[in-house]
């Protein structure tokens, strides 16, 4: 469907807008969730080995990427500086030409993920991180990391009986209710109602977990308001 | 980070040192929890982009879904051949008119009445019943 539009798109970018007489320029800037955002920039996807469309950072460390995990690093490596090896513009435009004249070189360190050609080829570091998709991409594995807890301390029975008591505090007290859309999940203003009434969570957790990892999740919950 | 609004430097590098930190204690704190992209997005390219263009909540998504609902509600005045000449003509068209602002979309928006114009002035004014002049009687029950 956006292949129809691309030649205008490209005009767009390239010629700008005229208002009013003055030529103005235009800047793509690519948004959308992160399937939509892979179809465009032919990656292979977010449950690939290098899911960031940022950079080439590795999912995990593995023994069969040993080599691109040196170079590269992984997203485990959270005490790391940021990511030196951001993607660019010209990977994306050498991926693209591959697609006339195919390549004999199909390894991961040569398309690094990038299995498709790009419908675009713009700066990679001009893709909107989707706030509202990491809103609910952060909210909610909290929530499931507050029931994990409970598994582990307690067992899955404490856990399975925790869960309904957690949902019911989340409809009774905290007053939030699930979107019938996006997959029936806590969405938007309800996942900022979660985090600014976030001690009805801590409350129900308190006998349930050991002191250090009450304390330790009471903290992520602070600083995930504070962002 | 949502707020559709440039952030100011210190509250960018506040957000930043806190998205850092959360990340950090989430990894320290429980080991077995994989880091996953958003996380990663959230610890290293969110404060990059905040940077580079001082927002993120301006770019998001959010914005362009209310931009495309006004579209559709009036792509008919600025049809032309293909639809992404209609939307260059309809930005074209909200820049010149200056009407490219946020209040385009609150429609039917009431304005306030005037300070201490719905204060009762009068016995009568009120809807209490000590307002209206004493005690009224049911007309119902009266025999």
């Amino acid at each position: 469907m956006l292949g129809e539009h691309l030649d205008q798109v490209a005009q767009l970018v390239l010629e700008g807008v005229v208002v009013g007489g003055v030529r103005r320029a235009g800047r793509l800037l690519m948004s959308g969730d992160y399937e939509a955002l892979c179809t465009v920039h032919g990656h292979k996807g977010p449950n690939a080995a290098m899911p960031c469309l940022m950079c080439f950072c590795e999912r995990a460390r593995s023994r069969t990427h040993a080599a691109l995990n040196g170079i590269y690093g992984t997203m485990q490596d959270v005490d790391a500086p940021a990511p030196a090896h951001a993607r660019t513009s010209a990977h994306l435009v050498s991926m693209a030409a591959r697609a006339d004249v195919p390549a004999n070189d199909q390894s991961q360190a040569a398309l690094r993920l990038i299995t498709r050609p790009p419908l675009f080829w713009g700066d990679p570091c001009q893709i909107v991180h989707i706030p509202l998709h990491i809103l609910l991409g952060i909210t909610l594995p909290l929530l499931r990391l507050d029931i994990e807890l409970v598994i582990s301390c307690r067992g899955r029975p404490v856990a399975s009986s925790f869960s309904y008591e957690l949902v019911e505090k989340l409809r009774r007290v905290v007053r939030v209710r699930p979107a019938p859309y996006h997959g029936g999940v806590f969405i938007g203003r309800v996942c900022h109602a979660i985090a600014q009434r976030s001690d009805v969570i801590f409350r129900a957790l308190l006998s349930l977990v050991a002191e250090s990892d009450h304390v330790a999740y009471k903290r992520l919950w602070v600083l995930w308001r504070g962002i | 980070m949502n707020r559709a609004a440039d952030v100011h430097a210190s509250d960018a590098r506040e957000v930043c040192a806190n998205a850092q930190l959360f990340v950090r204690n989430l990894k320290r704190s429980f080991p077995w929890v994989s880091i996953w992209p958003k996380l990663h997005i959230l610890m290293h390219h969110a404060p990059d982009f905040l940077d580079l263009f001082g927002s993120i909540g301006l770019y998001g998504e959010q914005s362009i879904e209310a931009w495309h609902g006004f579209f559709t509600q009036n792509a008919a005045k600025y049809a032309v051949e293909t639809e992404v000449g209609a939307c260059a003509n309809f930005v074209r068209a909200m820049a010149v008119a200056r009407e490219a602002s946020d209040a385009i979309f609150s429609t039917g928006a009431r304005t306030p009445a005037e300070e201490g114009a719905r204060t009762a002035k009068q016995a009568g004014d009120g809807r209490r019943r000590v307002k209206k002049g004493g005690p009224v009687e049911c007309e119902s029950t009266r025999e």
